[in-house]
């Protein structure tokens, strides 16, 4: 029954072995995913607290002291005006706010709530801290023998930059639409090459140069539209504001579309087939999404990441695409960026049109 | 006057030697043929002459255009269809001679390409739903959308049943007619002898002889070819010994004899049975072909 099954899998290891895209994308993607996500998760600093205890149970602040001596969690306690402040800072992930008389009336058997406050700049930081303060009143609770008297009030106030979660990601998103939307001419120039479509084109007198001016426009009219659809339902349907003006945001992100158009190409220049280069796109996509701070802040990762972080063109077009939409950065405050992304384009094209071949190696 | 001239063309990969020191000429008007068994060096010849590739060592002149330093200038006269057929697959057939004759400053009606190539019903197909037949002349056609002086066809019939292959010829045939340059490569021995007025013989990267159909086998016309098939395999230099025998080629029982006697060489065959035990199957005998040139002068069939 099953005669062909060895030959089968003979076939498929052959087929397997000869095919880079594979190894990259499972084996090279697998280490890849543990080392990001290992380097960015595996050390978060430590979680800070703040306290503003109004009322003097000492039931409370025996509480908060046995939480103070949890190692990796660090307590501040003061009054309500500091606290807040410190919060406001972004010196704090979290406070928790505990009006006075409370804990007596949990005692009598009274409900009565206290008021968790977190900014919302940083969804991993403010998820940690809400987890710790939520534990720390079912401990309160079940310490004063009763169940859920003590209620938490989660009260989000406007982090340090006032933008919210979504005002925080939101230029990175632009930068990985950049990013990912400027492959498509170099993976359609990988294909036809695979195709022998470009040697075909190639008896013909049109110049390579005119053939990459041709995917190049097409393409980045494309990314163009990509950045306004993602702008305009950004700010129809969620309020993001875009603090600087419309005319910088467009140049900073046609600066980031020739720098990776420029990546692209290069890349394409050597790669053999289709399937090789998105692999390869994929990996590197995917180390700069997370490292180059598009979809989790990147200001928290281990020291020896940074050069890393640095050499990264993502990073570079984050870090402008943000002070441009959150801080109204003019053209000439994000120069320092666009001259590395200028640097990545030119280097860019000048390596692909060094390596142009009509036909696969 | 030639419409090209090749001199002391070479061209190496690594250890092979594709291409050998070749050189010949090629004249206004005229239907040239290479013909070869695969390997032999004909696509990279022709390659060359197209600008694709850079020879190592030689030089080609193509209507007074120097094809090595010049490819650009060169690539807006000449037609080209490549052996390997490669098309965008999501463009429709008219789309495709759209595109491909946009890349030229002189272009030909994309219509009456179309009509001229039997493809006026397929004009709005996409081109991955062509039959392998269609896609073969689809690729014929770009190779006139800029109304060439000069149509280098690589295998042009390669893949075609014998009506299509026919109604090419007369393509062909009417390009010349048209005072167009045709070189052709191919390996099918009636397509050259039918349709090329002149056939460079190439083996082993070198043209081992370059001459008409018709002189080429003249040089052989004293012969016959006797085909035969016996009954076992038997030592082929036992034939070659046969009366009359000039030159033989055998496999697996098939074997062909080109002799100047035939009814000796034929009645030493018989006699093998009483000698060999090998009897003869069936046998015929007909006038020299071009295939008999290529094994006059290789010792071995084309198609080996």
């Amino acid at each position: 029954m099953l005669t062909g099954l060895p030959a089968l899998l003979r076939t498929h290891w052959r087929i397997l072995r000869r095919e880079p895209g594979y190894w990259i994308v499972t084996l090279g993607l697998a280490a890849t995913i543990i080392v990001v996500y290992g380097s960015l998760l595996s050390n978060p600093s430590s979680p800070e607290l703040g306290f503003a205890l109004n009322d003097d149970s000492p039931v409370l602040a025996e509480a908060v002291a046995d939480l103070d001596g949890i190692d990796g969690i660090d307590i501040e306690v003061g009054t309500q005006a500091e606290e807040l402040q410190a919060l406001q800072d972004g010196d704090r992930w979290a406070v928790l706010v505990v009006p006075d008389g409370v804990i007596d009336a949990v005692g009598r058997g009274e409900p009565a709530s206290a008021d968790l406050l977190y900014e919302d700049d940083d969804p991993f930081q403010s998820a940690a801290a809400r987890g710790i303060l939520r534990e720390f009143v079912a401990d309160l609770n079940e310490g004063l023998g009763v169940t859920d008297n003590l209620s938490l009030e989660e009260i989000v106030v406007p982090g340090e930059k006032g933008i919210g979660l979504l005002g925080t990601i939101f230029p990175g998103l632009v930068g990985m639409s950049l990013m990912f939307g400027n492959s498509w001419a170099a993976a359609t120039l990988v294909g036809w090459r695979q195709l022998g479509i470009l040697k075909r084109l190639s008896s013909s007198p049109v110049n390579p140069f005119t053939i990459q001016i041709a995917q190049f426009s097409i393409f980045a009219i494309l990314s163009a539209l990509q950045v306004t659809v993602l702008v305009a339902l950004g700010q129809l349907l969620f309020d993001v504001h875009i603090a600087g003006s419309y005319l910088t945001l467009a140049a900073v992100a046609a600066v980031g579309a020739l720098a990776f158009m420029g990546i692209w190409y290069a890349l394409a220049s050597f790669m053999t087939n289709s399937a090789g280069f998105f692999a390869t796109l994929n990996l590197s996509a995917f180390v700069m999404v997370f490292l180059g701070g598009s979809v989790v802040p990147n200001d928290d990762v281990p020291g020896w990441l940074d050069p890393l972080i640095q050499a990264l063109p993502l990073t570079h077009l984050n870090d402008a695409l943000r002070s441009v939409i959150n801080d109204a950065a003019s053209l000439s405050s994000v120069a320092d960026q666009l001259l590395i992304l200028g640097a990545w384009a030119i280097a860019g094209f000048a390596l692909s049109s060094r390596l142009f071949r009509w036909a696969p190696r | 006057m030639p419409a090209l001239t090749v001199s002391n063309l070479s061209k190496r990969y690594k250890d092979v030697v594709a291409v050998d020191d070749i050189s010949f000429a090629v004249f206004e008007g005229e239907i040239f043929g290479i013909l070869g068994p695969n390997g032999a060096g004909k696509t990279t010849t022709l390659e060359m002459i197209e600008g694709l590739r850079k020879p190592d060592v030689g030089e080609i002149e193509v209507l007074g255009i120097d094809a090595i330093h010049h490819a650009n200038r060169l690539k807006e006269r000449i037609g080209v269809q490549l052996q390997a057929v490669a098309l965008i697959p999501n463009l429709t057939v008219w789309e495709t001679v759209d595109m491909f004759s946009g890349l030229y400053r002189k272009r030909a009606d994309p219509d009456s390409l179309l009509a001229r190539f039997a493809l006026e019903e397929k004009r709005d197909a996409r081109v991955n739903q062509l039959s392998g037949g269609q896609r073969q002349r689809l690729s014929v056609a770009l190779g006139l959308v800029n109304d060439p002086e000069i149509v280098f066809l690589d295998e042009p019939t390669t893949g075609l049943d014998p009506q299509a292959r026919r109604s090419l010829w007369d393509t062909v045939r009417e390009l010349a007619r048209e005072g167009r340059t045709v070189i052709l490569t191919t390996h099918y021995m009636e397509e050259a002898e039918e349709l090329c007025d002149r056939v460079a013989i190439m083996d082993h990267g070198r043209i081992i002889t370059l001459d008409t159909p018709q002189n080429l086998v003249a040089a052989i016309a004293a012969e016959r070819t006797i085909e035969c098939t016996l009954t076992a395999n038997i030592d082929s230099d036992r034939l070659a010994g046969l009366p009359g025998a000039q030159s033989v080629h055998s496999i697996d029982g098939f074997v062909t004899i080109a002799t100047t006697e035939p009814t000796a060489t034929i009645r030493g065959l018989l006699d093998l049975e009483a000698t060999e035990g090998v009897a003869v199957d069936d046998i015929k005998v007909r006038s020299a072909t071009l295939e008999d040139v290529f094994i006059s002068l290789t010792g071995r069939a084309l198609r080996d």
